[in-house]
């Protein structure tokens, strides 16, 4: 991978291998399905079989005899609140009254095997009324459309208002206007939702699951069992990857294994199969963006007049705040002085839509830039200096008035990419458009066009890191650290490790901070009862709070040593360096195990908390305010082959060019970003999970198409190092960033190879075929 | 039902229930829970295992069918407590996010490897296809083979 | 997996031990080889049997042989077998071809020609290349044995000639023993193996004649017989591909499903007819890319 220089001295910046490698290569890790304790028993839900329904009855009369059978669960049986609701108080943990879409629990069934609790659910009859339902934002925005709540189905609002629209597309001397679809994307993490709950003496409940969010899983349990949050621990297990999908669906999954442990008095385990987790979890919000964008003739923007539809499903879940995201950022990372952006959350009678990977902008991003390259051809401006002559640089502007005062490498993304990529000969005339290897169709009848088509694009974003104005209330984090007499450091944190690399950069920073070895340092998974609500692991957030907040307490505890040092060294306190497991002052040095020691003869305490608090961030009512503190920002280049008799595309290469603050780790910032460019990849290309009234069509990986090893394009990338000064190391958010900026690029490049712009995803095969059969006819 | 089979070398037996599949057996018979259900539909390849040195998805196999046949799992590569030779690449080359997907991934690579100690990527692409996995984009562990490969034969081939 | 009901597992021996308790629990058995097909189908509860029958141990049903002049597949003959063996590759390459896209190697290490067949769905990668070879499944049952001709095979979407109490013990296939040429066109939707959108299969004769078979088109695999009527003998002139062409409608009768719009399968059939053509013709005359090759 290419990045600028900044030569690590010490573990940051360096490639650790991996902290928890050894046990995920040797099947030692220890997932949530792997844990068996002694009485276990095991639930599944009953579910409705309708998407709309009112609720008359539950009969569990045949479930009771299934062999194994232990109980079932009903709403009645909830001893707090029925409610797991995240943001709005709208989610009932079971559907007691009124199932609002197909993946609502309306109980749970306990028995003594997965089989078995399976057999019973499917055993316990419901009386239902079914009512009509709505399967389209769109049409739920119609006022005789039924409605899935009490209140309107459009019942969420964000607006971005800034500057005189009307005005600015006066100025325009082009103006592009296109409406944009996508549709759902499911997470697909390789390990599906799970939990494990037992009670425990006390009358505490202990609750392990497999989740991005501990703190939210701790409110949600307390509040169905109606118990003090004392009384909850949750305990993060190995997290077979997340991508948004485990932020709040755990919070049901946890909550129903303790209801039904509370109920049983047993430890009850909870996991999906990977159908259930399709009707269950949430996903990325189908859009509907209609967008307008003016420039002059010399390419600069002038207005911007945006409209976003986003389909919540059947309740809000986060779609506030996923929303909240998509309308702060829908004009893209470029300065446009007059913007009107109107943002709805509905509400259909749908799997529930969430946070994912990008949260609510990789749909705004596929509008924002596929018109910016329209804009590009119609002025005949190349795409990448349309964009760099209008991007966000220090010193500039957001769309919601926030002044940029560092950290924004924007500007050297497109350039990296740019270069890296060959972008000028490959993009530029006619040749680029045919395939440079003769191949030609066998026989060789004259055809209209080449067969295959080669096309080059490009995409642009920024990232707000972390939950910005309208996140969740708490936006901080918390670190314990203990360094224990040997000189080793055993670290708790409050953000969450599934998959991304966190206990691996966490345990460079705090070897760097305390000069020990990375091996000497060793973090846990997050147990809510030893480091306080740290907020969700979102939003690219997890490194930069919890990070900061690892740097807060090793400093304090470097301090103590510092002074000790001093004392038997000479020299100043601060004026001691750790390095490579020694103090140095005063020319002379001391083991850090030697002064741990000391520390635990001398009744000294090395035991510290850390916490980092978010500078303040703001939003008014028109959208204006420093939303975000800080951004990452991102190009991605994409080249294809079109096969135009068959419409496939083939992604040939992509390069990456990622502004990541600082790199703490290059091996896992590249494997990251790897990640990400392939579920952009999938975004473009494959992913659509297709519904029909409720229905999900395509809930397996047998009919929801994830790319595989043999869909994998080359893959180049580029970390771009602007520093952010509040961040560990100067390091930014590079959890979303990866995912986001690929499929529009794909969407130019097929754009560039055949002259024809689409716009809905996934391009499919058969899509660009029936259009260019369109064409040929035309 | 009664199955005995061999699994990593040794000799095991377990009781399950006639429809259970081998990845059942291995998981709930036998606790051995590095072999991982992804989907328990043969899509994803997380429960892959060599039966008789051929991989297989472990949920598509019926537990009684490996009566007396032979077992190896993800835990039978370094039962002496040292990485084999794949899982130290997996490891050093980066080829492990979430590490759910990470025991089949390397039980096809270890059949490929046994089969056909130097593979070109276009081959380690191939054979690990029926493997899903979401973290990395299949580069790192492609390299990661390719790591093995050049370094001579694997155990087994 | 889990599958929530209560089932017997049985391992016959003999066939005629397989025959006793097929006879003896009827509908309520069900026959297994590889299980790639059988154990989704149960697990998503579409298949309840009483009982199931593993093939696997009966001595008789396993190994294939691939002389000149004939293939024989026994029933237990896995997809890997197939693509391993260079006697196939040598005789009725059109079979390894057809044999490397099914699927993913740790299904095809299980799944079985004869299994891929009994499920008989529409989109069965089997299924159009028997029919271009003309082959016979063989089965016995209470009556004895008989032999089907794979032509009769097929009566419906996962439905099939084969008999309550019977079971498959091979498949053959006349192989020509003269030079011939073959193509598997298969259209998925990615580089990982799929299942067919839409397949052809082109079998190209010493003596210049073409078969032809749909798969996924129609409601099972089908043969063309109009398109093999009009290619006749004669040279695949640009002409003659492009009338082929025409054809496709009238032998195929393709549907919207999950996986391909009707429209598409429409526009590509013909596509695919040509490259099948074309690529079988020239590996008849001795070229054309090796057997395995993907053609889409």
């Amino acid at each position: 991978m290419g990045q600028n220089a900044l030569h690590p001295s010490g573990a940051v910046g360096a490639p650790v291998r991996r902290v928890d490698a050894d046990d995920k290569v040797t099947g030692r890790a220890r997932y949530l399905d792997d844990i068996v304790l002694p009485g276990m028993a095991h639930a599944a839900l009953v579910f409705p079989g309708v998407p709309h329904a009112n609720v008359r009855g539950v009969d569990d009369t045949r479930a009771r005899s299934v062999e194994g059978f232990v109980a079932t669960v009903t709403a009645a049986d909830i001893p707090g609140e029925n409610q797991v609701g995240c943001v709005d108080r709208d989610q009932p943990l079971l559907a007691g009254e009124r199932v609002r879409y197909s993946g609502d629990a309306v109980a749970i069934t306990v028995a003594e095997s997965p089989t078995a609790a399976r057999e019973a659910a499917r055993a316990v009859a419901l009386d239902l009324e079914e009512l009509e339902g709505v399967f389209d934002a769109e049409k739920a925005l119609m006022p005789d459309a039924p409605r899935v709540h009490e209140g309107d189905n459009a019942y969420l609002q964000y607006r971005v208002h800034r500057g005189d629209v009307d005005r600015g597309f006066d100025e325009a001397d082009v103006i592009v206007e296109r409406t944009f679809r996508t549709n759902y994307q499911e997470h697909s993490y390789l390990e599906p939702l799970g939990a494990l709950a037992v009670p425990e003496d006390g009358g505490t409940i202990t609750v392990y699951g497999t989740m991005q969010c501990p703190y939210y899983v701790q409110k949600a349990v307390a509040g169905v069992l109606g118990i003090p949050l004392a009384r909850v621990r949750i305990v993060q297990t190995v997290t077979g990857g997340g991508f948004g999908g485990k932020e709040d669906v755990p919070n049901e999954i946890c909550a129903c294994a303790a209801v039904a442990a509370w109920r049983t008095g047993r430890p009850v385990k909870l996991v999906h199969t990977r159908e259930e987790d399709f009707y269950r979890s949430s996903k990325r919000h189908p859009m509907v963006v209609r967008y307008k964008l003016g420039a002059t003739r010399d390419g600069r923007f002038t207005a911007a007049d945006i409209t976003i539809i986003a389909d919540a499903g059947a309740y809000s879940t986060l779609t506030p705040v996923v929303l909240f995201r998509s309308v702060a950022h829908a004009t893209g990372p470029y300065e446009i002085p007059n913007v009107r952006t109107d943002g709805y959350g509905v509400y259909t009678n749908r799997q529930t839509t969430g946070a994912f990977r990008g949260f609510g902008q990789p749909q705004t991003i596929f509008a924002d830039e596929s018109v910016i390259d329209e804009i590009a051809d119609t002025l005949g401006i190349d795409p990448i200096e349309i964009r760099l002559a209008n991007c966000l640089a220090v010193g500039k502007r957001t769309a919601t008035g926030q002044l940029l005062e560092e950290s924004v490498g924007l500007p050297e993304t497109l350039e990296v990419a740019r270069d890296e990529s060959g972008w000028l000969a490959k993009r530029a005339g006619e040749s680029a458009r045919a395939g440079s290897d003769g191949r030609a169709e066998p026989g060789g009848a004259s055809r209209p066009r080449e067969r295959f088509l080669r096309g080059i694009g490009v995409g642009a974003i920024y990232y707000g890191v972390s939950l910005g104005a309208k996140g969740l209330a708490l936006d901080a984090s918390g670190a314990h650290l203990n360094l224990y007499r040997d000189g080793s450091l055993r670290i708790a944190v409050g953000g969450t490790e599934m998959g991304q690399g966190l206990l691996t950069v966490l345990s460079q920073m705090a070897s760097d901070v305390l000069g020990i070895p990375v091996a000497s340092v060793h973090v846990d998974h997050v147990d809510t009862s030893v480091v306080p609500d740290s907020g969700p692991s979102v939003a690219s957030r997890t490194t930069l709070m919890t990070g900061n907040a690892v740097i807060g307490a090793a400093t304090k505890i470097r301090r103590t040593l510092a002074g000790v040092a001093s004392g038997e060294l000479g020299g100043a306190p601060d004026e001691v360096r750790f390095e490579k497991g020694r103090a140095l002052s005063n020319g002379k040095s001391i083991g850090i195990e030697e002064l741990a020691e000391l520390c635990w003869v001398r009744n000294i305490n090395t035991a510290e908390e850390g916490w980092y608090a978010a500078p303040e961030s703001t939003f008014d009512d028109n959208g204006q305010g420093d939303a975000y503190a800080v951004y990452s920002f991102a190009t991605q280049i994409a080249e294809v082959e079109v096969d135009s008799r068959t419409g496939e595309v083939h992604v040939l290469r992509m390069t990456a060019a990622h502004d990541v603050g600082r790199v703490l780790n290059p091996v896992t910032l590249e494997g990251q970003l790897q990640g990400g460019v392939l579920q952009g990849v999938g975004m473009a290309l494959y992913e659509s999970m297709k519904t029909d009234g409720g229905v999900i069509l395509t809930p397996d990986f047998s009919t929801y198409i994830l790319p595989t090893s043999l869909d994998t394009p080359e893959i180049s990338c580029h970390a771009i190092e602007a520093p952010y000064s509040k961040g560990p190391f100067g390091a930014k958010g590079i959890g979303e960033t990866p995912a986001m900026p690929g499929a529009v690029a794909i969407a130019n490049a097929v754009a560039h190879a055949t002259g024809m712009r689409f716009t809905e995803l996934p391009i499919t095969a058969e899509a660009v075929r029936l259009r260019l059969a369109q064409e040929e006819t035309a | 039902m009664l199955v005995t089979l061999t699994v990593n070398g040794s000799l095991r037996s377990a009781e399950v229930d006639s429809a259970a599949s081998l990845l059942t057996l291995l998981r709930t018979g036998l606790g051995l829970t590095g072999t991982k259900q992804g989907c328990g539909n043969g899509e994803c390849g997380a429960c892959t295992v060599l039966l008789d040195g051929e991989p297989v998805n472990s949920c598509l196999v019926f537990a009684a069918q490996c009566e007396g046949r032979e077992v190896l799992t993800i835990e039978g590569l370094s039962e002496s407590g040292e990485l084999d030779s794949i899982q130290r690449a997996f490891a050093d080359a980066g080829a492990v996010q979430c590490g759910f997907c990470t025991p089949g991934m390397i039980m096809s690579g270890k059949a490929l490897l046994m089969r056909n100690p130097r593979p070109t990527r276009e081959e380690i692409a191939e054979a690990i296809s029926g493997n899903l996995c979401r973290c990395t984009g299949y580069v790192k562990i492609i390299d990661a083979l390719e790591v093995v490969a050049k370094q001579g034969p694997v155990e087994g081939s | 997996m889990p599958i929530a009901h209560e089932l017997e597992y049985a391992r016959p021996e003999t066939i005629e031990e397989a025959l006793g308790l097929l006879e003896k629990h009827g509908s309520g058995a069900r026959p297994l080889a590889g299980g790639t097909d059988v154990v989704p189908a149960m697990r998503d509860g579409n298949l309840t049997p009483e009982i199931v029958i593993d093939l696997k141990a009966i001595p008789g049903l396993a190994g294939f042989t691939c002389d000149a002049g004939l293939v024989r597949l026994g029933a237990l003959t896995t997809f890997t077998d197939i693509i391993e063996s260079a006697a196939v590759l040598e005789h009725a390459p059109l079979l390894h071809e057809m044999a490397v896209t099914v699927a993913s190697l740790g299904v095809r290490n299980r799944a079985t020609v004869a299994g891929n067949i009994c499920s008989a769905v529409p989109s069965c990668d089997s299924g159009t290349i028997l029919l271009v070879y003309d082959a016979s499944v063989h089965v016995v049952g209470p009556g004895g044995e008989r032999a089907i001709p794979i032509a009769d095979w097929f009566t419906g979407p996962k439905r099939t000639a084969l008999g309550e109490a019977e079971i498959v013990t091979s498949v053959t296939l006349p192989v020509p023993s003269d030079w011939h040429g073959g193509a598997y066109v298969k259209l998925g939707r990615y580089g990982g193996e799929d299942l067919a959108q839409a397949s052809v299969a082109v079998l190209a004769l010493s003596d210049g004649s073409c078969r032809v078979a749909f798969g996924a088109v129609a409601a099972t695999p089908v043969r063309a017989p109009k398109i093999e009527a009009l290619l006749g003998s004669a040279d695949l002139t640009d002409a003659l591909i492009e009338d082929a062409k025409k054809l496709v409608s009238e032998e195929t009768s393709p549907i919207a499903d999950i996986r391909a719009s009707r429209e598409y399968r429409e526009h590509m059939l013909p596509v695919m007819l040509e490259r099948g053509l074309r690529a079988a013709a020239r590996r008849r005359a001795g070229g054309g890319p090796a057997y395995g090759t993907r053609h889409i």
